[in-house]
């Protein structure tokens, strides 16, 4: 209940039965009261003018770097004689240090700063405002205003470093990169020969072949390397969510996909992303350090969800995906995605999937082996996927996520996989 | 803030016990029982910090000075115990605003300031009430009734100021 209230209806009530009854003692009562009441009202506070200075430093972290909030408020308006300051915290911001509220009195034209240090998980934090509340010195009045403040935090994705990815997508780009396209060119690996033309360098020519033919020179052709389009499509559907003592699963699907993003962009490929969950988050594809951060970014703010419409990978909006391009699926993967990624190689994407294992992943949590038998039942059944989905062309690699990315696929993904020899590979 | 907190207690105590006495010693067990049973909700209140535990005691408290003036125990007594139970009330209120938040800045101005505003108010508190018990004004029940009828409007306007400044 509002005091200011709580003393209207004591005074009141004091004063009509005082009346009624002719009670002096009661009427004289009132006055400690309203007195009390009078004072708080007419000291009320005036109109709040704060202005508010955000710094975070740094703004772009990885998770439980600590970064430092500093607010420096400067009163522009009259005296506050008793003014709350409290910074809206972001509720999955841990503080680690300072403190974010503060009450004080602040002269007219005087500045305090309010500085604390706070850490989290991944994602994007805004800092929407300093709530600022004035009360008159009895705390009966109080006047509360949300000054808004501008600042964002980004807590990014632990990204590793991963060297190479080997990829053979069957059709590349035109710009020059390191992917080996199937058409004959300057280049490093021996692709063909052809007629010699004039102006073809003396030491492109072969010999050998020349030699069985007469009037006829032929000169050495190599393979192009090309750039490739590259899409990385993130399951952040809520089963692949799966939660452990050890954390979140897609917590891993998200390290993968930010080293991931780094490799492939560090190769010169124009990447795109597609965050498959709750709803289709797209990052348009692009190329180099800024996609780089554009991805990190949508990576920092995914999070698992909930969708009828996209609780299958059947929706997947395969026009987005450039004809004959590379995709990489980053999901657990389960029994009903294997007609889709099947469908997908059928359609001409060569498809690498990257699997974090659920199963080793749940398996940290049971402390003793009566679970032994029900786990390697759920490995074999996982294994006779992976080997289906092999089999219909799309290559995954299993990751025990006890293992980190960097090292657990730093060799597989850069060797080329020998299956990939077999496509061939147009520009 | 303890010494806000010692403070409100020496202030309820002032208020609660010189009261409990002359009720005892007027024969009003009853109300002098009812006076300590309001130590239980405020202590637990205070610490607890229940702010519904604290208004409900100071209610209860006001309504038995009330019973007080009923009972023509001496108004300045009653004046003194609603005096101290303001200022312990007002002081429950100053430490809650403190305890709310992580820092306080400038304590000491803002306890000396505080202190300085409470005691103007209960100070005018006072004055009015020794004012007051010295005037003799003869009313009449009409009038009595037309001054209920503004205490009931007045009270109306008081809910919107109250709600206007809180907003």
């Amino acid at each position: 209940m509002n005091r200011i209230l709580e003393l209207s209806v004591l005074i009141s009530c004091f004063l009509f039965i005082g009346l009624i009854s002719l009670n002096s003692s009661l009427l004289i009562l009132i006055f400690p009261l309203l007195a009390y009441l009078l004072v708080g009202l007419f000291y009320q506070p005036q109109k709040i003018d704060l202005k508010v200075n955000l710094t975070i430093t740094p703004e772009r972290v990885t998770v439980n770097s600590p970064v430092t909030v500093r607010l420096s408020i400067t009163n522009n308006g009259s005296h506050l004689e008793e003014v709350v300051l409290e910074d809206k915290v972001p509720v999955d911001l841990v503080r680690l240090d300072g403190e974010s509220s503060a009450i004080t009195q602040l002269e007219s034209n005087s500045t305090i700063e309010i500085s604390y240090s706070v850490s989290g998980k991944r994602g994007i934090y805004h800092f929407h405002g300093l709530q600022a509340k004035a009360y008159e010195r009895t705390g009966l009045s109080l006047h509360q205003e949300l000054v808004k403040t501008q600042g964002s935090l980004f807590i990014l994705p632990e990204f590793l470093r991963l060297k190479n990815v080997a990829i053979r997508p069957r059709k590349t780009r035109v710009y020059s990169g390191s992917i080996p396209s199937n058409q004959g060119g300057s280049g490093i690996e021996f692709h063909s020969i052809r007629e010699y033309q004039p102006g073809d360098p003396v030491h492109l020519i072969n010999w050998r072949a020349s030699a069985r033919h007469r009037d006829t020179l032929f000169s050495n052709q190599f393979q192009q390397e090309r750039l490739a389009d590259v899409w990385l499509i993130v399951d952040a559907r809520k089963r692949s969510e799966i939660i452990c003592r050890k954390g979140s699963l897609f917590e891993y699907s998200i390290i993968a996909s930010a080293a991931l993003a780094q490799a492939l962009l560090n190769q010169g490929n124009r990447l795109g992303l597609l965050i498959y969950g709750g709803f289709l988050d797209w990052t348009f594809p692009g190329y180099g350090k800024l996609q780089y951060e554009r991805i990190l970014r949508a990576l920092a703010r995914a999070r698992p969800g909930d969708s009828m419409v996209f609780e299958k990978l059947a929706n997947l909006p395969t026009r987005m995906f450039p004809m004959n391009s590379q995709l990489v699926v980053i999901s657990p993967l389960y029994h009903e995605d294997l007609p889709i990624l099947g469908s997908l190689r059928a359609r001409g994407y060569q498809v690498l999937g990257i699997s974090p294992d659920p199963i080793a992943f749940e398996r940290g949590d049971l402390d003793d082996l009566t679970g032994d038998v029900g786990y390697r039942i759920a490995q074999i059944e996982r294994s006779l996927l992976l080997t289906q989905l092999r089999q219909a062309g799309v290559y995954t690699f299993n990751w025990d996520v006890t293992v980190p990315f960097d090292r657990a696929m730093a060799l597989p993904l850069s060797r080329l996989l020998p299956w990939l020899n077999l496509w061939g590979v147009r520009s | 803030m303890r010494r806000v907190r010692v403070l409100s207690w020496v202030c309820f105590f002032l208020a609660i016990t010189p009261l409990t006495f002359i009720y005892v010693s007027q024969g009003y067990w009853e109300l002098a029982f009812a006076n300590l049973i309001f130590i239980i909700p405020w202590g637990i209140g205070f610490y607890k910090d229940q702010n519904n535990l604290i208004t409900v005691s100071f209610i209860g408290f006001i309504l038995l000075l009330a019973a007080g003036a009923f009972l023509e125990i001496w108004i300045g007594w009653l004046v003194l115990s609603a005096l101290f139970i303001i200022a312990a009330w007002d002081l429950y209120w100053f430490e809650h605003r403190l305890k709310s938040v992580g820092e306080i800045r400038k304590e000491l101005d803002l306890y000396r300031s505080h202190i300085v505003r409470l005691v103007i108010a209960l100070l005018i508190g006072l004055l009015l009430s020794i004012t007051s018990a010295m005037l003799k004004i003869e009313i009449n029940f009409g009038i009595a009734l037309i001054l209920s009828f503004v205490v009931v409007l007045g009270l109306r306007q008081w809910n919107l100021i109250a709600s206007k400044l809180n907003r």
